[in-house]
């Protein structure tokens, strides 16, 4: 009898272990989910990637963490996960500038952009040019014909080579006819700065997103001259850099979700399909413009040409 | 809309807010308390509760946490030598020495009272004040920002020890420890001989925790130091500051907060930077230069009251202008971001009631702190008399946690090791702290604003064409003039006395 009862618990037990090991291989994710920012908590991606990362907790009931990493031109942390298993529990939330822009700019990076997995873009925002407030630039026109004029004395917000504030700004010089290696680009810390340093009124043109621009707008020391996306940005009158002359100059900076190398296609497509439900939902459509983003889904495919398209871009405005 | 400071107080007064406040109080004290845990890391982790909580309820914990912590900074800065928080360095130069006094409880009063007065009078200073002065914050560009830092560089000469040479070179090793790592400005490496972790560079935390935590412990241990007081502590009331030393301490509380307060409304003018300033303006005043480090209620007022000053003047840029002062700051404004609230002038009128709510929780929670903390004096005096052989190993185990904390990897941890040994070694040759702090701290402003400064114009005439740069240049020759004179001065004076006392 008691032989029997054995029996029957160690069965039972064998059954219950198998079937979590089927479980696990099934149903991804069954542990905590880490995602790694390489930047500072606050700024537009971190907020992004906690939105995300809050909504997916409760669908999936696993803990999703955010967890910041910032420093070192974001090498340091991507590299972690560039070497992290392959598992889909630590992923990266990072924007164009350290995906696509970084290894043209930056020389010997320890590893190769294109190996990542990438998984997904989030969302969106476009860049936006603008000026202090006295500044006698009102369109862009206006400052296309101040930097052909006065090239050698033009002052920008420069984020030292690795920023869609750079890409914007070399795609309007190009479009101008101007060699960017003779303005005057003040390097900055980060986007805030950049747009700080135009409402202060110490550089001639600035650019940068909502989430920076809005504040110093409503106070009513900056204009906003043109917005280098397809469509207006709601809620502000400026026009889009097509409508204010310059058919092509249309750079969003854009954040996106990616993994490590040979990160299976069933994680991706478990992501893939979460994100895309997610991004659908209104709620977090508001959390993400709150943010100062447009919540924007691309899948797997789309997230790798984009950054193949971005990266193609950054080597020809950058001349390597 | 007719919305102001009484009806934001009223509203702060609901049971909900109130009990907002204190809880972030309380977290904030904390935070300062355990070495390395800053507020900034305590904020990143606390941001996905703010995305429950009603936004009112959300900034007013942030908000509580951030001025919290540099209340509860000062107190393992004055009993242990080992500042909580990078804002407290300087006041543990005096209030550890009044610890080994027997002092620890005036030296906790007095910087929980200076913390108080500079917290309400900023607090008043906001709603009075408020977006009239958040300007200068825009106001200052590059240039200016030279201008400040070289005056503030003065300073390292009077924090030099006994040789100006000496001190100089800590400062200068200083801001080479900044410099190593990624170019802030073009992302250019430097000095990380090839390695991934350098690439980071030294964050301040674990720099600090090594030279103050991790050192003060090797040095007690190899002391023998069996507690570092042995004699008896009074009780909670005779140990609040009396008479004379009570107006000294509340002068310089005073001093110490319009310092803070006018520095803090700019950029990168980091709590644990004016703080600094603040104790140096005291000595330079004092009577007694000398005995500053030996114990003067001056030397912990003044930095508690200017470190509390800046955090309270932070708040007029972020919420009128969007510009976070300070990296806690930037945690808060996302905080604002994510609740849909985007400061500016729209939100003094569209959203009035929660500005003026924010405001006059920090009324009530800047009361709360005081109350927490002058009851808690006596408690926390007594850690002074906790055997060294229990406190030092809890000591040790929380400075690695906090290394670990802000950046969330071991490098920082090592890191920490390294200038614990650092720091041990330069106590054993008496050498100064001070300058090599003060060089680390404002080195990477000094070689921004210089480089974007000389970027603008393309020579460095910029800086005596514009009136705000000169000025200050000016006014920091001058200081460094004086301050040479005093330091000759004193020297002959105190060869006088050691010459009579030889003859007789």
């Amino acid at each position: 009898m008691l032989r029997a009862v054995i029996a029957g618990l160690l069965g039972l037990v064998l059954v219950a272990i198998s079937a979590t090991g089927v479980d696990a291989q099934a149903k991804y994710p069954i542990k905590p989910v880490e995602l790694i920012v390489p930047f500072v908590a606050g700024a537009s991606t971190d907020s992004c990637a906690r939105v995300i990362a809050q909504v997916l907790e409760a669908r999936w009931g696993v803990p999703v963490r955010v967890v910041n990493k910032p420093g070192g031109n974001t090498v340091p942390a991507v590299t972690e996960v560039m070497t992290a298993r392959p598992d889909g529990t630590t992923l990266l939330v990072d924007n164009i500038a350290s995906s696509a822009m970084l290894d043209t700019v930056v020389k010997n990076l320890p590893f190769k952009v294109s190996d990542r997995t990438f998984v997904a873009v989030m969302a969106y925002t476009p860049m936006m040019f603008i000026v202090h407030t006295d500044s006698p630039i009102k369109t862009l026109k206006e400052a296309a014909e101040a930097l052909r004029k006065g090239t050698e004395t033009f002052t920008w917000t420069s984020l030292g080579g690795v920023g869609a504030q750079d890409m914007v700004f070399r795609r309007f010089a190009a479009a101008t006819g101007v060699d960017v290696s003779k303005t005057r680009a003040i390097a900055l810390k980060g986007g805030a700065e950049a747009v700080t340093m135009t409402a202060g009124g110490h550089v001639q043109l600035g650019t940068g997103t909502w989430s920076a621009i809005a504040a110093p707008l409503s106070a009513g020391k900056l204009r906003v001259l043109a917005v280098a996306g397809p469509e207006r940005w709601p809620k502000l009158d400026a026009p889009t850099t097509k409508e204010a002359g310059f058919a092509d100059i249309e750079v969003s900076f854009w954040i996106g979700i990616s993994g490590p190398p040979g990160l299976s296609a069933d994680i991706v497509a478990t992501w893939d399909a979460a994100l895309k439900d997610v991004l659908s939902d209104k709620s977090v459509h508001e959390k993400m413009l709150n943010a100062g983003v447009v919540a924007s889904y691309q899948d797997s495919r789309g997230m790798t040409a984009r950054v193949e398209e971005d990266r193609k871009t950054t080597q020809t405005l950058f001349g390597r | 809309m007719d919305v102001g400071l009484l009806s934001g107080l009223a509203n702060a007064l609901t049971l909900a807010n109130i009990g907002f406040a204190l809880v972030g109080c309380l977290l904030g004290t904390l935070v300062g308390i355990l070495p390395g845990l800053g507020p900034a890391s305590a904020m990143a982790i606390l941001l996905p509760v703010a995305l429950y909580l009603p936004p009112t309820g959300a900034i007013i914990i942030m908000a509580g946490i951030y001025y919290g912590a540099m209340y509860g900074g000062s107190t393992t800065a004055i009993l242990m030598n080992i500042p909580g928080e990078v804002a407290s360095v300087i006041t543990a130069q005096d209030g550890f020495a009044m610890t080994k006094q027997g002092r620890a409880g005036e030296a906790l009063a007095i910087a929980a009272i200076g913390s108080f007065l500079a917290g309400i009078a900023g607090t008043l200073a906001i709603a009075i004040i408020g977006p009239k002065v958040a300007d200068l914050a825009l106001r200052f560009g590059p240039p200016e920002y030279f201008g400040l830092v070289l005056f503030s560089m003065t300073a390292l000469v009077s924090f030099a020890g006994r040789s100006i040479f000496a001190g100089l070179m800590l400062g200068v090793f200083g801001m080479w420890l900044a410099s190593i790592g990624t170019d802030p400005l073009t992302g250019t490496q430097r000095l990380n001989f090839g390695t991934l972790e350098l690439m980071r560079g030294f964050d301040i935390v674990p720099v600090l925790i090594g030279l103050f935590g991790i050192a003060e412990v090797l040095a007690s241990l190899e002391q023998r130091i069996e507690q570092i007081y042995a004699g008896k502590l009074g009780s909670v009331l005779s140990m609040i500051p009396r008479g004379a030393e009570l107006a000294r301490g509340l002068v310089a509380s005073a001093r110490g907060a319009v310092i803070g307060f006018v520095l803090g409304l700019l950029p990168g003018m980091l709590p644990a930077l004016t703080a600094y300033l603040s104790y140096d303006v005291e000595r330079q005043l004092s009577r007694t230069p000398e005995k500053f480090g030996s114990g003067m209620i001056e030397g912990v007022a003044a930095p508690e009251a200017a470190n509390n000053a800046t955090a309270m003047a932070g708040f007029i840029p972020l919420l009128s202008l969007g510009i976070p002062t300070t990296p806690a700051l930037a945690i808060l404004l996302g905080t604002l971001m994510i609740n849909g609230l985007t400061p500016g002038p729209m939100l003094f009128q569209q959203q009035a009631l929660l500005v003026w709510t924010v405001i006059g929780s920090m009324l009530i929670a800047n009361t709360a702190l005081l109350i927490l903390n002058l009851p808690l004096v006596g408690l926390w005096a007594h850690i002074s008399r906790v055997p060294y052989h229990v406190l030092g190993p809890i000591v040790l185990a929380v400075c690695v946690v906090g290394a670990y904390a802000p950046r969330n990897t071991m490098f920082d941890v090592w890191v920490a090791i390294a200038f614990g040994i650092i720091g041990y070694v330069m106590r054993r040759l008496e050498m100064p702290l001070a300058p090599l702090v003060l060089g680390f701290l404002l080195g990477p402003l000094f070689e921004q604003s210089l480089r974007q400064s000389i970027a603008l114009q393309g020579t460095p005439a910029i800086f005596f064409t514009r009136p705000i740069p000169l000025a200050l240049i000016i006014a920091a020759v001058l200081v460094l003039g004086v301050t040479l004179w005093l330091r000759r001065r004193s020297r002959a004076v105190q060869g006088l006395i050691r010459d009579s006392t030889n003859e007789t």
